[in-house]
């Protein structure tokens, strides 16, 4: 990092990597397949709407969330039984109504509501942190035209962290893919 | 691609493993529906109460799956959901005027009796106990003899004469290709489906509810129309989903209908949770002496296990099971879950008839089971011979054949 | 055989669009201030005033105790609960678009749901008001909460109060972050698209970062999936502990079995009529009438009906078997309705709850925008009365010779509960000033599948110059 700091004008700066901009799903689609098929792993779309089946097209996998949101929903109900077990059945009985001190039926509302609070923390929460969200900014913002990714634009950017990435090879592989145009971004300068 | 379809299909022997239920089926379940009927009308006191409670029960499970088809025919040209066109020949044949009508001959052994005022089974149609019970006074105006005995005309009727209009509509489609009728089932559904649900509410009231004549739940109309929607869902589910392999359902019926199929059941068993929880819950909690006894009677000798069992096997297990994509994708895994319960479906069936007939706990005679296996069959073979004269995936609604066809 | 026909299939995108029409068209809410009319001032005033007038309200209740109010005894339980329940049901129609339709994969839910799920949040906020107020001590409300406190007391599990602070708590927040999470990619586009400074980076920091990569994306789909199927079973448990708070309790009236899903039913039915209430006056102030069909209205119309029905098999339900159970307290209180001092609202009641909505039955009148506005105004004001009905007239009745007088409401129960319509109303006309009122990457993606499955190309000119002037 005090290397980057210290000798970054001195230094061309590092790249990201290059971008393809599209214009339409069908062309995006067939170039992340192109692109994995050309045996590129470490590449990334981006588009104004979710696309199923373009993480496929990519090569890329996770199913980390509903984990996180399983184990969140398991420790919810553990939390709320075990709230109510200490504390309406250990810590102070009461006799209400007749009915039993460990109350099963009555104590299933709150168990079944602390079970969602906590899943939906879980979702919520856990999404944002493996997607590395919130960042203050990314280098994938310096592309051109890139304002339209959230727009009727979708892209894909070969990073240069692909052990197989190569600028002109990259560029070149891209241009054939019917782009509307191919441009390099470069990791922003501290 | 619905040119394809171009004559009708000759059915060829055994499409699907239900076809063979055809003629054996009714002669088996005729027998046995014979010698059960002969028993009740042979046998005496508590005897004859076991073995009509016995008949009672089998015929309440296959009339739900019957009653449910039913249902779910309306639901289809209400909502027109493409997840129920692989069901929906299933649901014509339970649910249509054969087998409706088989139901209500079958139902005569209990329904003529109470005309008669013969009280073995349900209890308040004795003279004398009406004539005395302050509260069957007070509910004479509905709880008669015969009005009960008439409603069931009513009901049935009803039910046999929609059916038949809807599935006239379909076939007349089939022949003229004219979406007119479409729209005209459409314009039916809707109030067919609302007369499925009051029909369904006071039925179970006259049939079940009221073999305790003093119990009353606003929610039991709501329960049973659920109940017996799982029990006709899981039924065509099995059936379609077991049957996947075989030429008529193969290449029509893709992952995307299977999972809509059982995400109906997923709903269904979560449904069927909520209402059953609810009126528990409120009834418990609230333990006034005009409704606690409905619990307190299964609570008792063992009641509650079977209590537990349709707790854990009509909710937690499918819960945990469909809440896989895997088992929804699969359909042999679909089909074992469906069956499952189905089987769930009948020993909830049991826990909502018996209790009121047979204080003692569960304990289940061969009666119990003559009477199951005979009107089920009786029923099957009935489908199975309506079935066969069709074709298993409906012509009219191409959606099936579409969506494969890209 | 003939071949067969089809329906002619749905249009839920009306005239030719592409994505960034689709963008221009919800933007232009937002970002062309030229576009907010008298009305939207007048609306905000009036709204600004409402909300003046609760601010008032709280603080003489405040100053004064909840004796201002016209609750007494036996009627402990009035305007302030029905207020509350009616609110909340509200609020369900949001959650029920977002969360049930999404899994049944309604497509035409897309257009509606922001807008609704909006709805839901101010509704839970305003209903949640009315509990808190009503303990008579809102500084202390914190002891509804399990924490170890020097009393050495903990919260009754057992009470079905309880589970209402649970479930409305859990509800609140729930919605937030589902509302929170849809908005995310939107407040991106509008990152984008913004000119102004300020909003520029008001968006951008709310947005936190978007970039609309597929990665992300795909991690943001499972999350708002398992989001709707929790939100789901949640609806349903709100508005059935809502019913247990009744339900539980003795009072004839107050636990019929099926209070819990009629009272979600009722619910839905007084949501989906404000939202109606709502989308009708918006999509034609803004010309969004293009993303927001007469295919949707119908829909939600129709919506509106079924749920009317089931209210209304509630109602059958409830008088039939008060007088089949041969219970004495039922069947007083089923006279009691009909022929009581309250008789006018529960004929009202069943007016609007189940004659007014039957007219949802014809395809003409659910073409009719005045008829589809009007009937909901009807259902919203049927709702309130569904509760007026249910809760202070239940425990009106009473054997008790000491209850000579029947409850009437006082002037600030009327303020309040006008204040809070004017508090809603704030906040509805801020957000539709303020963030898009329609799910701008869910149109797209329906606008996607609907080029892909009529087999068209994605490039496509709008007909109709939809230009941000």
């Amino acid at each position: 990092m005090e290397q980057t700091l210290t000798h970054s004008n001195l230094r061309s700066p590092d790249i990201h990597g290059t971008v393809a901009e599209f214009e339409t799903v069908a062309d995006l689609k067939a170039a992340a397949n192109a692109a994995r098929k050309n045996g590129y792993v470490e590449m990334d779309a981006y588009s104004p709407f979710p696309i199923h089946g373009l993480t496929e097209a990519m090569g890329w996998k996770n199913n980390v969330v509903p984990w996180i949101v399983a184990l969140s929903g398991i420790t919810g109900t553990i939390t709320g039984i075990s709230l109510e077990y200490y504390t309406a059945v250990i810590d102070y009985p009461m006799n209400v109504g007749g009915k039993p001190i460990f109350t099963l039926p009555m104590f299933f509302v709150p168990m079944f509501e602390f079970t969602v609070l906590f899943s939906a923390f879980g979702a919520f929460f856990g999404m944002w942190a493996l997607n590395g969200l919130p960042r203050y900014h990314h280098p994938i913002f310096s592309t051109p035209h890139f304002e339209r990714a959230t727009c009727d634009r979708f892209f894909l950017c070969i990073e240069a962290k692909d052990p197989k990435y190569d600028s002109d090879e990259v560029a070149a592989f891209l241009s054939k893919l019917n782009p509307l145009n191919v441009s390099e971004v470069e990791e922003p300068e501290l | 691609m619905s040119l394809a379809l171009d004559q009708n299909p000759v059915p060829t022997p055994a499409r699907i493993s239900l076809d063979k239920m055809f003629p054996s089926g009714i002669f088996l379940g005729l027998i046995g529906t014979i010698i059960m009927i002969a028993l009740i009308f042979t046998s005496h006191g508590a005897t004859k109460t076991s073995i009509a409670g016995s008949y009672l029960f089998g015929w309440i499970f296959w009339f739900g799956i019957s009653l449910g088809s039913f249902g779910f025919l309306t639901l289809y040209h209400t909502v027109q959901g493409k997840w129920m066109l692989p069901g929906l020949r299933i649901f014509e044949a339970g649910g249509g005027p054969i087998a409706m009508i088989v139901m209500f001959l079958l139902f005569l052994p209990i329904s003529v009796p109470v005309l008669l005022h013969q009280h073995f089974l349900y209890v308040w149609v004795d003279p004398h106990l009406q004539a005395t019970e302050a509260i069957l006074k007070w509910k004479a105006p509905y709880l008669n003899a015969t009005g009960w005995f008439i409603r069931t005309f009513i009901w049935f009727g009803s039910w046999i004469a929609i059916s038949a209009g809807l599935i006239a509509s379909t076939k007349r489609q089939e022949k003229s290709g004219s979406s007119k009728e479409i729209v005209l089932r459409n314009n039916w559904g809707a109030p067919a489906l609302i007369w499925f649900f009051l029909s369904a509410t006071f039925c179970m009231t006259d049939w079940v509810m009221s073999l305790d004549y003093r119990w009353f739940s606003t929610m039991f109309g709501l329960w049973s129309a659920i109940a017996v929607g799982i029990g006709a869902f899981s039924f065509a589910t099995m059936i379609v989903c077991s049957n996947m392999d075989r030429d008529v359902y193969k290449n029509l019926i893709g992952p995307d209908v299977t999972r809509d199929m059982g995400n109906i059941l997923f709903v269904l068993a979560m449904l069927w949770a909520y209402t059953s929880f609810a009126q528990f819950l409120i009834i418990w909690s609230g333990n006034l002496p005009e409704t606690n006894f409905y619990y307190v009677e299964r609570s008792k000798f063992g009641w509650n296990a079977i209590g537990l069992v349709t707790m854990v096997g009509q909710y937690f297990i499918p819960f945990v099971a469909l809440l896989t994509p895997r088992n929804r994708k699969i359909p042999k895994n679909l089909a074992f879950i469906a069956g499952f319960m189905l089987v769930m479906h009948l020993v909830d069936v049991y826990l909502y008839v018996m209790p009121a007939i047979r204080q003692n706990g569960p304990r289940p005679t061969g009666w119990d089971f003559l009477a199951l296996a005979s009107i089920g069959l009786l029923w099957l073979g009935v489908v199975s011979g309506v079935l066969r004269k069709t074709a298993l995936i409906p012509t009219f609604d191409t959606r099936l054949e579409a969506s494969h066809g890209h | 055989m003939a071949v067969q026909e089809q329906l002619p299939r749905e249009i839920l995108i009306g005239g030719e669009q592409n994505y960034g029409s689709v963008n221009q068209i919800i933007d232009k809410v937002i970002l062309n201030n030229g576009l907010h009319r008298k009305w939207f001032y007048i609306t905000l005033l009036l709204g600004v005033m409402g909300t003046g007038l609760m601010l008032v309200s709280i603080g003489w209740l405040l100053y004064m105790g909840i004796g201002i109010w016209g609750n007494q005894i036996p009627v402990g339980w009035a305007w302030d609960i029905v207020n509350f329940v009616w609110w909340i049901g509200i609020g369900h129609a949001g959650t029920l678009i977002s969360a049930i339709l999404l899994l049944l994969r309604q497509q035409w839910r897309n257009s509606i749901n922001r807008f609704a799920e909006a709805m839901t949040i101010f509704a839970v906020m305003c209903a949640g008001m009315y509990p808190l107020l009503h303990t008579g001590r809102p500084w202390v409300d914190y002891w509804l909460f399990p924490y170890p406190n020097i009393l050495g007391l903990w919260p009754q599990y057992r009470s079905p109060l309880f589970w209402d602070v649970c479930a409305v708590s859990t509800y609140f927040t729930v919605s937030l972050l589902f509302w929170y999470m849809g908005l995310v990619p939107d407040m991106a586009s509008l990152r984008d698209r913004a000119t102004n400074k300020f909003a520029k980076y008001g968006y951008a920091i709310a947005c936190l970062g978007w970039r609309g990569s597929a990665k992300h994306w795909h991690r943001y789909e499972q999350a708002n999936l398992l989001l709707a199927g929790f939100a789901t079973p949640l609806v349903l448990s709100v508005h059935s502990t809502v019913s247990f708070d009744f339900a539980m309790s003795v009072v004839p009236g107050w636990n019929p079995t099926i209070f819990p899903p009629y009272f979600v039913a009722g619910a839905v039915y007084g949501g989906f009529a404000m939202v109606l209430n709502f989308a009708i006056p918006i999509r034609k102030a803004y010309k969004l009438e293009d993303l927001i069909t007469m295919k949707h209205i119908d829909w939600m119309c129709k919506i509106m009906l079924a749920t009317s029905l089931i209210v209304f098999y509630g109602y059958a339900m409830e008088v039939f078997f008060g007088w089949y159970s041969g219970s004495k307290g039922e069947i007083d209180l089923t006279v009691y309705r009909m022929v009581g001092e309250y008789k006018l609202e529960y004929w009202m009641l069943i007016f609007c709850n189940c004659v007014a909505p039957q007219t949802m039955w014809f395809p003409k009148l659910r073409q009719n925008l005045w008829v589809v506005w009007i009937v909901a105004a009807i259902a919203g004001l049927g709702m309130w009365l569904e509760r007026f009905v249910i809760i202070p007239m239940c425990l009106q009745i009473n054997p008790l010779p000491a209850i000579d007088r029947p409850y009437h409401p006082t002037i600030w129960d009327i303020a309040l509960f006008t204040g809070t319509i004017g508090f809603f109303t704030m906040l509805m006309m801020l957000f539709v000033r303020a963030l898009p009122t329609i799910n701008i990457f869910e149109v797209k993606d329906l606008l996607y599948k609907t080029i892909r499955s009529e087999g068209k190309s994605e490039i496509i000119k709008p007909a109709t110059a939809v230009g941000v002037e």
